[in-house]
């Protein structure tokens, strides 16, 4: 499952320590984002996503979601 | 009673169109068969061109099309039973057909009639083919339209007169023709499909892109960023008339989040606005989303990255979604547009009216519709070899909204982030609709 991770504001100038120990608790780390404050990643299950939840710096986890648009040829985009 | 000689006679077929008192219609006729001599027949909806030397006249509407020029109608102008005499206009007819969406009773189209000379449909001179009548009965329309007071003639207008040889109707309705801004030394960058590289329209312009859809590169193969790009940025003068794009001289930020397959995911969008926060874009163009339901909350993720964005400097304007199917079905804001943080741009016609897709904001606590802007019948660039499309969408409101955004940054260096969301709306045009369908109104280009 795709995940996105959001730093707590009073973590942002140690989001690669965030994302070291987001890796111990079971993240597979796709992306660290310094800027926005964003670490996106994946985890095997829903069991993943609490033990990541808990670890020290993540203000909140989200599921990745999907965004879709139409096929070229559709008339409204 | 008055006789309108605001458009010029290259624009015009000679011929006048008369609108008569309601229920004075044969006498005002008698008027005018007298004055210029022409025998006026009344339509019988087949042949409704008016031969040489005569007239036609749609008794329901109270219109009369008389084979003679304003100028010689002069002396029945001030009959009791004629309410006004105009020159018929040769006009391009923009089809909306396919949208048979809210009418917008008695409110005026956002885009004035033709001032200069339009392309014609006219096909040929006995004025029998289908496009001319088509154009005829929308000069009769755009004659009765402001007399109607209570907008029943209107209410089942689905064309509307405008002019777009030289700009599209978007930028007429935003104002960006008469602004003086072209977005020069403003970074703006659109998170979607890609771009066509290689289309002639931005040959020279540089272009930064990157790819954040893994095995695909920056090149459109949908068609659909290439679009967006165009309105928010292509060229003021195009290979190919009608101008279509906004902030011409900004610089182009090409973020490929959405595969050639029209698909994408949070991981990759929030990686576009990464890069274009640390490319220090001031305007983030987002046409993309995923349905919410009534009640979902809206991310957290999203909305903080959208206020650490704008406290950089980045402004991020959204699409509110296409899920709705109105009157009837009506959906939220969708995600991320639903962030209090992020603008979220509806859709309008070009008479102003909301689109019948065009998201709601229902949710509580943000999800809320911003801004709307032009987004049915959208002319901007495609890929080669088609060059150029029309489409209709949230995600073609959006980049106009962006497009502006870059017009106001250029205006006033210190308008940033949140104050640039605050400039557009105040900004906007205030219309006779809900707010939460079009939030502040049409997007309207800075003076």
């Amino acid at each position: 499952m795709d995940v996105t991770i959001l730093v707590a504001d009073d973590h942002l100038s140690d989001i690669d320590g965030v994302a070291a120990a987001l890796r111990e608790a079971g993240l597979r780390v796709t992306g660290t984002l310094p800027s926005t404050g964003v670490i996106t990643g994946a985890v095997g299950d829903e069991a993943g996503l609490e033990s990541i939840a808990a670890v020290d710096g993540v203000a909140a986890v989200e599921p990745a979601q999907q965004v879709e648009i139409p096929p070229p040829d559709e008339p409204v985009q | 009673m008055e006789i309108d000689a605001a458009f010029p006679p290259d624009g015009t077929t000679g011929r006048s169109l008369v609108l008569f008192e309601e229920g004075a219609a044969n006498a005002g006729l008698e008027a005018v068969q007298e004055a210029v001599g022409v025998q006026v027949v009344t339509s019988s909806g087949e042949n409704d061109a008016p031969a040489e030397g005569g007239g036609v006249l749609f008794k329901s509407l109270g219109v009369a099309v008389v084979d003679a020029p304003p100028e010689q109608l002069l002396q029945v102008a001030g009959d009791s039973a004629i309410l006004a005499i105009e020159p018929e206009r040769i006009v391009y007819a923009l089809e909306l057909t396919q949208y048979e969406g809210t009418t917008t009773n008695g409110q005026p189209a956002l885009v004035p009639a033709p001032t200069s000379m339009p392309v014609t449909t006219r096909a040929d001179a006995g004025g029998r083919s289908f496009e001319y009548l088509r154009g005829y009965r929308d000069a009769v329309l755009h004659l009765t339209d402001p007399v109607a007071s209570d907008g029943a003639a209107a209410a089942d207008v689905v064309t509307v007169a405008v002019d777009e040889s030289q700009a599209t109707w978007g930028l007429q309705a935003t104002k960006v023709v008469n602004c003086c801004r072209s977005g020069k030394g403003i970074r703006l960058a659109v998170l979607d499909t890609g771009f066509d590289l290689e289309h002639p329209d931005f040959a020279g312009r540089p272009v930064k892109a990157r790819s954040f859809i893994a095995g695909e590169q920056v090149q459109d193969g949908h068609g659909h960023g290439t679009h967006c790009i165009g309105t928010a940025l292509g060229a003021k003068c195009p290979g190919v008339r009608p101008r279509y794009g906004i902030a011409y001289e900004a610089d182009i930020y090409a973020g490929k989040v959405l595969s050639n397959a029209g698909s994408g995911a949070d991981t990759g969008i929030l990686a576009g606005i990464e890069w274009a926060v640390q490319s220090k874009c001031a305007v983030v163009s987002m046409s993309l989303g995923a349905r919410v339901r009534p009640g979902q909350p809206f991310s957290q993720v999203f909305e903080r990255v959208a206020r650490r964005a704008q406290e950089q400097g980045t402004l991020i304007v959204a699409a509110a979604g296409n899920d709705s199917t109105r009157p009837g079905d009506i959906w939220p804001v969708s995600h991320p547009a639903n962030c209090p943080s992020i603008m979220a741009v509806a859709a309008l016609d070009v008479q102003g009216a909301i689109a019948p897709f065009s998201n709601r904001g229902i949710n509580p606590d943000g999800g809320q519709v911003d801004i709307a802007g032009p987004g049915v019948d959208v002319y901007s660039s495609w890929p080669m070899p088609a060059r150029y499309r029309r489409i209709s969408g949230t995600s073609m409101a959006t980049p106009h909204v962006a497009g502006i955004a870059a017009l106001y940054a250029e205006a006033d260096p210190s308008v940033r982030g949140a104050a640039l969301g605050r400039a557009l709306a105040g900004g906007a045009q205030r219309l006779s609709l809900p707010s939460s369908d079009v939030g502040a109104g049409m997007v309207q280009a800075p003076l």
